[in-house]
Formats: C-alpha cells, sequence, structure tokens
C-alpha cells in the first residue's frame, strides 16, 4: 500500500475523553476518569484499523467520541480534513452520513416495530439527497442483496430473522448512507463461530467492492488478525502498541500485548512451539485512578522503580519496524530465550 | 478403590467406572403450542479426573443437557423425556427429592457464565460461599468461617479475610467467577459442570481462571464438564470433546485427534470458520445457512441442509453416533470419508 501520496480518511490527534465523577447531595463534580487519553492514530481509505483491548480500556469511547456521541475534552479528529471537533453541529449532521457504526448487539440497534424497509429507509429521511423517494424500493433491495439478505423479506420485523441476519440489517442500514467509514463496534462478538465467519466475509467483500475504511473495535484478537491491516492496543485509555498487523503478530514489543497474544485460546495448541504461556496476575486497574507512570506497571512482570516514576511515550521500535510505549520493551535479543520448547 | 488404570496415549488414567453417563437422554421444552427437542438420544459418559468438553454453538442443546444433569431444566416446560442419567451408578432421574437434595451441592457442583446473576447481592461472599457448610456440615461459626477463608485462598481470593465481608458487586468480574468457583467447590464435589465459565471475562483474566480450575481438577481429581463455543478454550483445556449440533452429538473423541482430523462435516465446517490468531488467512470458509428450528426439525440427519456433502440418504436416514475409530465414534453416513479427504 502506497500511503505515502494518499491521504489518512481519519486522523485522531492526542484525544481525550473524560467523564464525570459526581458525588454527594449537589452532585458536584468531584474528580474526572480520563477514558481516553492522548490517543492518536490515523486510518486510510480502503483499510482497516483494528482496536484492541480489554473490556474498560476506553476503545468503545473513542469510536463514540470520533461519531460525535462523546464530548471530547481535548485533541482533534480530522475526517477528510475538516476537525469534527470543532465543526458545528449544522456541519457535522451533513459529515455524519459519511462515518456510520455498527454495534455489537442488533437487537439494541434495531427497533422491533419497525420492518426492514423503513429500517434502511430511515437515514434517507434526514439525508434527502442521497436517493430520491421513487427509488427508494429498488435501492432496499440493492442494498439487501448486497449484504446478502433476500430483498423480498423486506416487510418483515428484525424479530423474524435471526442473530447473523440481523446484523445484516444493521450493516446495510449503515450503508444506506453511502458512508466513507464504518466504525464496528465488537460487531461479531455476539454470534456464533459460524455465523461470525458469515459476517466478517461479508464485511471483507463490501470494503473490496465500496472501498470502504473500518475501525474495528474488537477484543477478539483472531477475528483482528483476519480483518485488520494494522492495530492499535489500548490499556487503561492509552495506546501502548501500534503497528501493521504482521508486525504486532510476530514481534510485539509491550508485555501487555504479548501477554494479550499469548492468552488467547488456542484451537491447536498442538502445533504451539514457543510456548511461553504468560498469564498476567490481578485484574485491570480502576481508569479513576490509574497506577503512576506506566499504567500497566502494577500487572507487568518486568515493572521497575522507572515505570513507577516516569510514564513511557508510544516511540517507534527500530529493529521491528512499529510503535510501543514501554521502558523495557521486549528486544530482539529478548526473543530467543523466551522460546521454550514444550515437552 | 478398585481401578484399572489403562494408560492411553497421554498416560491419562481412565478408571473402569464412569462418574456420570448419560444413556439415550432426551430434552424437550413445551410451550402453548410447539415442542422444541433440545437433545435428542444423546449418549456420554465422564471419568474421575478428566475434562470433557461439550462445544456447540447457541441453541445447540449444550447448556440444556448440563442444566438436566443438575436437575435444574426449567420447570414447567423442561422435560425429561426419554433416557437415563447415571452418577456413580445412581440413576438421577428418577431420584427422590430427598436424596436428590443430598446428591446435589455435595457431589455435583456447576458454575455459570455470568457470576454476578448467580451471586445474591445483598448477602456477603463469605456468608454465600459458606451456606453449603453451613447446612450440610452443621459447623460452628467459626469454623464456618476459617473454612471459608481457605476456600477463598484456594481459588486466590487475595486478601481473604477482609473480602470476606464484601458483597459481590465490591468484586470484579474475575473475582466473581472465583467465588462462584469456591462455592461450588465446597463440599467437595466429584462432577463440575462449569457452563461458558469464561465467556464474560476478557482474556488475560479467562486463562487465570482457567489455569485455576485445572488446578483444582487435578487436586481433588474432580470430573470436570466443559461446556464452551470457543474452540481455542476446549482445545486447551479438554481431553475429550463431544461436538453438538441441532440437539445432536455429532462427533465425540479426543480433543486433538477430533481437531486435527474432524469425521463430521459439521466440525469441519466448525474448524475452518475460526480466524486463526496463528496466521493470516484469506477468506474464511462459513458453513452457509443456519442452524434449524428445533420444533420443526429436518428429516434424516440434522445437518444436511447445510452440509456439501448431503445426498438422499441423508435427508432420508438419520445417521446413528457410531465408533469409527477406538474412543471415537461420529454420526455421518460418510464417516469415513470425511476422515479421509481433508478439505471438502
Amino acid at each position: 500500500m502506497n500511503q505515502s501520496n494518499k491521504k489518512p480518511i481519519l486522523e485522531v490527534r492526542d484525544l481525550v475523553t473524560s467523564f464525570p465523577i459526581k458525588t454527594g447531595l449537589f452532585r458536584r463534580t468531584t474528580s474526572e476518569v480520563q477514558a481516553v487519553s492522548s490517543v492518536s492514530f490515523q486510518i486510510y481509505p480502503g483499510e482497516t484499523m483494528g482496536l484492541v483491548g480489554e473490556s474498560g480500556c476506553g476503545k468503545s469511547t473513542v469510536a463514540r467520541t470520533i461519531l460525535g456521541l462523546e464530548k471530547s475534552k481535548s485533541g482533534s479528529i480530522f475526517f477528510e480534513g475538516k476537525d469534527l471537533t470543532k465543526i458545528s453541529n449544522k456541519e457535522m449532521q451533513v459529515l455524519r452520513k459519511d462515518i456510520q457504526l455498527v454495534f455489537q448487539d442488533p437487537d439494541a440497534s434495531l427497533n422491533p416495530r419497525m420492518r426492514v424497509r423503513d429500517l434502511i429507509t430511515e437515514p434517507w429521511l434526514i439525508h434527502s439527497d442521497i436517493v430520491e423517494r421513487k427509488d427508494w424500493d429498488k435501492e432496499v433491495a440493492k442494498i439487501m442483496r448486497l449484504v446478502g439478505l433476500n430483498p423480498n423479506s423486506a416487510h418483515h420485523y428484525p424479530h423474524q430473522f435471526s442473530g447473523g441476519q440481523r446484523q445484516r440489517i444493521c450493516i446495510a442500514r449503515a450503508l444506506a448512507l453511502r458512508p466513507k467509514l464504518i466504525v464496528c463496534d465488537e460487531a461479531v462478538s455476539a454470534l456464533d463461530v459460524s455465523v461470525q465467519a458469515q459476517i466478517l466475509n461479508l464485511l471483507q467483500d463490501l470494503q473490496k467492492k465500496l472501498g470502504l475504511a473500518y475501525l474495528f473495535i474488537s477484543h477478539d484478537l483472531s477475528v483482528v488478525r483476519h480483518l485488520c491491516n494494522k492495530i492499535s492496543v489500548m490499556y487503561l485509555g492509552k495506546i501502548i502498541e501500534t503497528g501493521d498487523r504482521d508486525d504486532i503478530f510476530e514481534a510485539a514489543t509491550h508485555p501487555y500485548t504479548k501477554a494479550l497474544l499469548s492468552a488467547v485460546p488456542d484451537p491447536e495448541p498442538w502445533l504451539r512451539h514457543d510456548k511461553d504461556e504468560i498469564i498476567l496476575e490481578g485484574d485491570i486497574p480502576s481508569p479513576a485512578n490509574p497506577p503512576s507512570g506506566c499504567r500497566f506497571r502494577t500487572r507487568c512482570w518486568k515493572a521497575q522503580e522507572l515505570c513507577k516514576v516516569q510514564e513511557p511515550t508510544l516511540i517507534p521500535r527500530r529493529h521491528v519496524g512499529h510503535c510501543s510505549a514501554c521502558h523495557f520493551p521486549m528486544s530482539e535479543e529478548a526473543s530467543p530465550e523466551s522460546v521454550v520448547t514444550r515437552m | 478403590m478398585e481401578t484399572t488404570t489403562t494408560a492411553t496415549e497421554s498416560n491419562r488414567p481412565i478408571k473402569s467406572e464412569p462418574l456420570v453417563e448419560l444413556r439415550n437422554l432426551s430434552l424437550e421444552f413445551h410451550s402453548r403450542n410447539k415442542i422444541a427437542k433440545a437433545v435428542n438420544r444423546i449418549c456420554l459418559e465422564v471419568y474421575h479426573g478428566e475434562t470433557l468438553a461439550i462445544l456447540g454453538e447457541s441453541g445447540s442443546g449444550k447448556s440444556a443437557t448440563a442444566l438436566a444433569i443438575m436437575g435444574l431444566l426449567p420447570k414447567p416446560g423442561g422435560v425429561i423425556s426419554e433416557g437415563e442419567i447415571f452418577f456413580e451408578g445412581k440413576e438421577l432421574v428418577r431420584l427422590s427429592e430427598t436424596e436428590r437434595r443430598k446428591l446435589y451441592g455435595e457431589k455435583l457442583s456447576i458454575i455459570f457464565q455470568d457470576p454476578l446473576s448467580a451471586l445474591n447481592p445483598v448477602l456477603t461472599v463469605g456468608y454465600q460461599i459458606g451456606e453449603a457448610l453451613r447446612k450440610r456440615k452443621s459447623l460452628s461459626k467459626n469454623e464456618t468461617k476459617k473454612r471459608v477463608i481457605e476456600l477463598m485462598k484456594l481459588v486466590r481470593i487475595p486478601d481473604a479475610e477482609n473480602r470476606y465481608k464484601q458483597y459481590p458487586y465490591q468484586f470484579s468480574g474475575g473475582m466473581q467467577q472465583r467465588v462462584m468457583i469456591a462455592l461450588a467447590l465446597a463440599m467437595n464435589p466429584k462432577l463440575l459442570i462449569a457452563d461458558e465459565p469464561t465467556t464474560a471475562l476478557d482474556v488475560t483474566v479467562q486463562a487465570q481462571i482457567m489455569r485455576l480450575l485445572k488446578e483444582l481438577q487435578e487436586r481433588n481429581q474432580m470430573g470436570l464438564i466443559l461446556i464452551s463455543h470457543d474452540l481455542g478454550v476446549v482445545a486447551e483445556n479438554a481431553d475429550r470433546v463431544a461436538v453438538m449440533y441441532a440437539g445432536h452429538i455429532v462427533e465425540i473423541g479426543e480433543v486433538e485427534t477430533v481437531f486435527k482430523n474432524p469425521a463430521h462435516p459439521y466440525t469441519v465446517g466448525l474448524m475452518s470458520s475460526i480466524p486463526s490468531a496463528r496466521q493470516n488467512g484469506d477468506r474464511l470458509q462459513s458453513i452457509e445457512g443456519l442452524p434449524p428450528n428445533l420444533a420443526d426439525p429436518p428429516t434424516g440427519c440434522a445437518f444436511h441442509p447445510r452440509c456439501s456433502m448431503a445426498t438422499d440418504l441423508c435427508r432420508k436416514k438419520e445417521p446413528l453416533l457410531e465408533e469409527i475409530a477406538p474412543g471415537r465414534k461420529s454420526a455421518c453416513h460418510f464417516a469415513k470419508e470425511v476422515l479421509n479427504h481433508e478439505s471438502i
């Protein structure tokens, strides 16, 4: 991919999103939780960026802030050169049709009292310039076919479909406005594996056909590896490692990324020769009261005094070609020793 | 203990007498105007110290099977329509209520997917773990507390003395699941059923909980039935696996042999529809179509509408779960062909 002459479709720069903590009788704001603290990344057209992390790491808040569902505290979000945090609501309304969202739970995102046709045409009521009213039925049939639904079922209600089909309706609805970027927030996590595979294939086909860019948020590393070109790993509101997919999976340098990769249940454990299983102790600390210095240090087996005092910054690792934020990154020379053969 | 141990490939001792045995078990759910056949004549055995995984997608009948073993099928509606469940040679389906109470909780225990909905929010964690001990062993207050703290330490809840007095909401998801495990283990059961024990947890916490379960199982030589939809969890933790589809066991055998060389088209499809974290893949081989409606199952083999190998025979005749190799069974008319052909 020749990214040098391409402009990113979405660029997030030092984004901070925080939630107030209110206490006492008068619900006064006493402090705040930084759910996202200075996160930066770019997505190029036709590319898929994976945002991975465990619950509470802020990955969904990133998505919600990009879509304007949460207000950012500082930082900027450039979509095709325009800063979404600075434009007026009116301008935002126009731009929003270019960015669409697919959520985890189709049941919660589809109105049970609306027929599929109405669900898909609803966005056109607001953005009336996309499809002329007389073409609605034709266009609905086209979109339904595109996502693998039978156009004859346009008059059915969501409950008449299976979970996978309902997720297809959600995708159809996102496509109705012909977006350039689709944010998938755990879009396949609630589905059974055989259905999940169908939806993943659909997302890939749509990307090829329509040149979409995806921001794919997931906790499932195998799904992310399958779908994404680039991956950013988040921990407690910060991106701790980011790079091309292969770099992250083959040469992770941050201990947390290593641990996360090692914790993924392997359907073929007998093929694994470098069984250096890392099982982290403890739980993720509360984002309201993050540890000083490196946020991962409370669970990190490599943590030293420096990690407590100084927060590591996201810097490029020359020997692997991607960025990570760690004082003591897993280096090249460390990897052979960690390869323990399982007998 | 008179046990004949036969050394298998993995040197896992198999005791001649199964701990639990399901014989032709069928379960139905009755609603006002229809009957859903959730489980159809399944046969299973679990031995001491063994982990048997039941793998399947939603609606395959794996959880219903677990509930039936525990006598927890929803009432009214859930019915054992056929078959027997033996636990240490004792038939459970037709057991009297008093005998049943003695057995459950003491010898058989279960942990569920969502610990927060399984725990009582207004009782302290210590009280809930100690409940079985107080009721069954009539221990004194101090003795109970001592034992509960021991159990909490066993499942590695840090600072057990203080957390004893805390409420479930003060625990994280992983810690709550540890509380559930402590609760289930209070009476040293011989069989533990873990119904999707880590599905609600993050991967790093999942790894902790699975390791803990494994250690506890080895310690007590418990039989463990691990119910999961996650092929990775099954592959890493089970000795044998039973693959369920639409209420049938379609394949059963040692995990490694089943996963390396499946003998049922559904297992083949399942294996190829998961993206791998080990290597980059192109396109996933998804299984076309959807699982059948259990109130109106297809004729013949339940999988035939989605199977690329299906013939007229499959549409007419239901395949039985038959032995195709020692310790290995498959319910497919073409099991041999599936075994021999890597790709379908």
